[in-house]
């Protein structure tokens, strides 16, 4: 009986090829996204899974609290010394690592490369779990001059081979050091919140810099990230109770010289230890992220979301066509059914044949996924492998058979009620009159609608922001890392070298490239807590980006008080102490260093994404450091300032390799996750839109063959082509309307909440969801006029000779 | 085999009630060869569903081999159906994506009987019909004629007690007509009860009697010249 089943639903499926197409293409579409999505979902779970000692380890946060006891934040920066100390005073603490995450240029072979290299403690080994290509992991840390490299590492610094004591100049602050291969690991995972490829002993860093010289002792200056382990059997609870107590007595009377100094008023202490499990740190976005940014979980369940979405459009298609069809097998069920089947036969029939369709969606969709995974990959920013989660394929082989059962169960328990007699005489169809053809059509069409808007939404929000006034202009600047040299030299020497050339036009310097990174000082003035963004600038900077001087003046570099004790402040930092731009000037920060004065006001410009508001900023010359040279050219000359910047810096050291950036990719920076959110949105919105009118063209085709008849009498009658191709398409084109009725609210809903998180958005305007439904109107009457045309244009002899 | 009493039949839509069966009480014995005729929309193809246990009367009393089944559930009548009744339609009604080996075999499937056996039957009653030689091929590659032949081979398979034959040649030329006509007359012989709706009078030759239905009535009843065994 099996076999038959088997048999006939084979040569069914290859004769109705337009009804199988649709359907096995709609199922892989779907199944194939599902598929890479929960590939993600499982990557994004699995951060550092593979450490035997994963339940143990823990990051140690400091919490800061607020008056009220609630928490204000986490921070996992910690003094030098703290270690040591939980080692010693934490019974539950078995080991402890230390970190520190530097750029390190190296000289091998006379080539300069920088690396990011992690410094670790050389109990590292003992907690974390790597495997060992060459060196013993246990000892690889332990001289202080060491360095651990992974294997692709190894490969691209040293070439192949075993380097094992292999020994390589390292660049600290201004001389060149020793430093040798002691071990080579395995390439370890992508998804880790310690990702590294060069280690080297965190006991070498008091030696080498002296900034962390100076803190060994401290407990105030809190550079370094402390995680332990636990000791086996330890319990959490406890242990936070112990580092909670431990944070008292390191910092015995915080809270009481808070309260004397009137910057604490709470009951309890300002801040407390916190022990954060490893394995949740990736998906947590209350705390910072390991050495990676964490990743806000419910990305992974809109992504779920849209996945099941699409499968569920893909899953009505099945039913709807199904049931379509079974006008066309009535005379078969009957003929079954006379021959002795009974309501159970036909079901299993039906049933067997849904299964069938969904296991060659199931190849399908693996297929697709095999395919797009690259595509996924470069937009997730993540390394997913298909085959190597044999977990994640077996549930979407189980989605599969399921989706297959759920989506032809329904149509085969209504074929399988009729009566032999009804589907013998063809007298039972269940085409797209009935009320749940309708309401599925509808349900299509609204979630097409509203992805789609999402789309265009999304795309138009993020130009929005491209094309707002940043009040400076970042055009064609090239931003040059000082790279640890000699800074002010080296702005002089670009200055001397590129100034006169023509392309060039200007050059400047600044100690953090906008939106790349912050620092933001907050200090007491009075009783009110000021906070401000401060740059330290070269005296030129407000005219070489363009701002505008509101009040006062810009820096002059023949006063000598404007590069010790003047700043210069934004709109935002002058609203915040209660003056106008004008009043400003002349005005001393109160409380902040040696209290420069205020020369001049610039227009809010924005430099950090366009997310937040515009906040206090202090331009100043005091700090008497720089880290980035700016170049500005003209967009035709860029390619030869670019040259030109090359050959100045070979000419200006040997020691650090030239880089750079453009000042506009920094600031698209900032953007690149609302980005690549517009592109996942646009993709599934194609998708959701592909599967429904490859539903709809199903539809359109059975809708037309079942009124072929109709369509005869009415065009024997008199009836023009236009006519019977508005016949057709008239009711889809109503289910769309009402679609858009439905789906718009949701998306205008959903869009209000998303651009909530800008600080400058949009307006939601009303044709946006208009546009959304007249596209999707536009391809569901163009998929629908293929069948349309066809019925209009035939011989009406034809038609009726059919029936 | 078959014992009616005012059977009815009466179709419902919203407005319209259409009575296609009236007070129908027919008699027919084991090994009968029995016609149906009519004009169109007598009520004809009604009965013949009645009798075969596809549909169920209105009103009235059926007694199929000594059962009452007026009153059965589509279930019960499936289980009654199966095996004892054979069915032969005008337009063949043969499945398109199965051969004709395969269709022949479906009611012995749908019997449960095992493969060895199912062989054994399905082979015999394709030689009975002569279209042995096709068993591999797919209905559309056959003439009407031959396609019918494998109905009759599909009706006979399960060996039943009683062939419905609805318009059995209606879609056929005379020749391959007399061939079907032939075929049942053959199968009568062997002992099947053979009840057929037909327009034509030259098919109802073969049977022994005709029943004549006019809007839902027995009008007369014709016996042929041949005889037959009560």
């Amino acid at each position: 009986m099996f076999s038959h089943y088997l048999r006939h639903a084979a040569r069914l499926l290859a004769k109705q090829r337009l009804h199988t197409g649709i359907n096995v293409l709609g199922l892989a579409t779907a199944l194939g996204l599902c598929a890479i999505i929960a590939v993600f979902i499982k990557y994004e779970h699995s951060y550092d899974a593979w450490h035997e000692n994963l339940d143990r380890i823990y990051r140690v946060d400091r919490v800061d609290l607020n008056p009220d006891g609630s928490v204000d934040g986490h921070s996992p920066a910690h003094p030098f010394q703290l270690a040591g100390a939980l080692e010693r005073d934490h019974p539950d603490i078995q080991e402890t690592v230390r970190f520190n995450d530097t750029d390190v240029v190296f000289r091998i072979d006379g080539a300069l490369h920088q690396e990011d290299v992690l410094f670790a403690d050389a109990s590292f080994f003992d907690v974390f779990t790597y495997q060992s290509v060459y060196g013993d992991l246990r000892t690889s840390l332990q001289d202080p001059a060491s360095v651990v490299l992974t294997e692709s590492a190894a490969d691209r610094l040293l070439g192949p081979g075993n380097p094992i004591g292999r020994s390589l100049q390292v660049r600290y602050t201004d001389s060149f050091h020793e430093v040798v291969v002691t071990a080579v690991i395995a390439d370890p995972l992508p998804n880790t919140n310690i990702p590294f490829e060069v280690m080297m002993s965190f006991e070498r860093l008091p030696l080498v810099y002296e900034w962390v010289a100076e803190r060994v002792d401290s407990w105030r200056h809190s550079s370094f990230p402390v995680y332990v382990l636990l000791r086996e059997g330890a319990n959490l609870a406890s242990a936070t109770e112990t580092i909670e107590s431990l944070r008292v007595q390191y910092y015995p009377d915080m809270a009481s010289r808070g309260r004397e100094q009137g910057w604490w008023t709470g009951e309890g202490e300002p801040a407390t230890y916190a022990l954060i499990p490893l394995s949740d740190l990736h998906l947590r976005s209350d705390v910072p992220g390991g050495f990676v940014a964490t990743s806000d979980p419910s990305y992974s369940w809109i992504l779920f979301g849209i996945g099941l979405l699409i499968l569920v459009l893909a899953c009505i298609n099945f039913t709807l066509l199904t049931m379509g069809k079974s006008a066309v097998r009535a005379e078969e069920i009957g003929v079954r059914k006379a021959l002795g089947a009974g309501r159970w036969e036909i079901m299993t029939q039906f049933g067997g044949e849904s299964l069938l369709m969904a296991l060659l969606g199931l190849a399908g969709g693996l297929l697709l996924a095999g395919l797009l995974l690259p595509v996924a990959n470069s937009i997730t920013g993540s390394e997913l492998d298909l085959l190597g989660e044999p977990g994640v394929l077996v549930v979407i082989a189980a989605v599969a058979l399921l989706s297959g059962l759920a989506a032809g169960s329904y149509p085969a328990l209504m074929i399988s009620r009729h009566r032999p007699t009804e589907a013998l005489s063809g007298r039972f169809s269940m085409g797209s009159s009935s009320a749940i053809t309708r309401g599925l059509l509808i349900t299509q069409f609204a979630a097409s609608v509203a992805l789609i808007a999402g789309a265009l939404v999304m795309q138009a929000q993020i130009r929005f922001l491209q094309e707002q006034d940043k009040g400076y202009d970042p055009s064609n600047i090239i931003v040059v890392s000082t790279n640890g040299t000699d800074e002010f030299r080296l702005i002089r020497h670009l200055r001397d070298r590129l100034g006169p050339q023509p392309g060039v036009l200007g050059v400047s310097g600044m100690s953090l490239s906008l939106n790349r990174g912050y620092s933001s000082s907050v200090w007491m003035a009075g009783d009110v807590e000021r906070r401000a963004f401060v740059y330290n600038v070269a005296p030129d900077l407000p005219e070489f980006l363009g701002m505008d001087m509101l009040s006062g003046r810009g820096f002059d570099s023949a006063r000598a008080t404007d590069s010790t004790n003047a700043v210069i402040v934004n709109e935002a930092f002058a609203r915040d102490w209660g003056w106008t731009p004008e009043e400003a000037v002349g005005q001393l920060v109160a409380e902040y260093g040696d209290e420069p004065e205020i020369i001049g006001v610039v227009r809010d410009m924005n430099f950090r994404s366009l997310h937040e508001e515009v906040e206090p900023m202090m331009l100043t010359q005091s700090e008497g450091w720089l880290s980035h040279a700016l170049v500005r050219a003209s967009s035709a000359g860029t390619p030869q300032v670019l040259a030109s910047l090359q050959e100045a810096w070979g000419e200006f050291t040997a020691d650090a390799p030239l880089q750079y950036t453009f000042l506009d990719d920094d600031v698209a920076l900032a953007y690149e996750e609302d980005r690549r959110w517009a592109r996942i949105i646009g993709i599934s919105a194609s998708l959701a839109i592909l599967v429904a009118c490859m539903g709809l063209f199903g539809l359109a085709a059975l809708t037309v063959s079942r009124r072929t008849k109709e369509i005869g009498i009415r065009k024997v009658l008199g009836a023009s082509v236009q006519s019977v191709m508005l016949l057709v398409s008239r009711e889809f084109a109503i289910l769309v309307v009402v679609a858009t009725l439905i789906g718009a609210p949701l998306a205008y809903f959903g869009l209000g909440r998303w651009l909530d998180g800008f600080a400058f958005r949009m307006d939601l305007a009303p044709w946006w969801f208009l546009a959304a439904g007249a596209l999707v109107l536009l391809v569901a009457m163009t998929t629908v006029a293929f069948h349309s045309v066809r019925a209009a244009i035939s011989d009406p002899v034809k038609s009726l000779r059919y029936e | 085999m078959i014992k009616t009493e005012s059977l009815s039949k009466a179709y419902r839509t919203d407005e319209v009630e259409t009575t296609a069966l009236n007070g129908v009480s027919i008699h027919i014995t084991p090994g009968e060869f029995v016609s149906v005729m009519g004009p169109s929309g007598c009520g004809k193809s009604t009965m013949l569903n009645i009798l075969g246990l596809l549909d169920s009367p209105s009103d009235g009393s059926y007694v199929f081999n000594g059962t009452e089944v007026a009153t059965l559930s589509e279930r019960q009548r499936a289980q009654l159906r199966k095996g004892n009744i054979g069915f032969v339609f005008q337009s063949f009604n043969l499945i398109d994506e199965l051969t004709v080996y395969e269709n022949v075999e479906l009611p012995l499937l749908y019997l449960g009987v095992s493969a060895t056996e199912r062989k054994e039957r399905v082979g015999a009653a394709l030689e009975r019909t002569q279209i042995m030689h096709r068993k591999d091929h797919f209905p559309q590659q056959l003439s009407g004629g031959q396609q019918q032949r494998v109905a009759v081979a599909r009706a006979v398979v399960a060996n039943p007690a009683l062939i419905l034959a609805d318009e059995p040649t209606g879609n056929l030329d005379s020749t391959n007509g007399e061939q079907v006509m032939k075929l049942l007359t053959e199968l009568n012989e062997a002992g099947t009860t053979i009840v057929m709706v037909t327009h034509s009078p030259a098919d109802a030759e073969y049977s022994h009697r005709t029943i004549h239905l006019f809007d839902g009535h027995v009008v007369t009843e014709n016996f042929m010249s041949k005889t037959y065994a009560v």
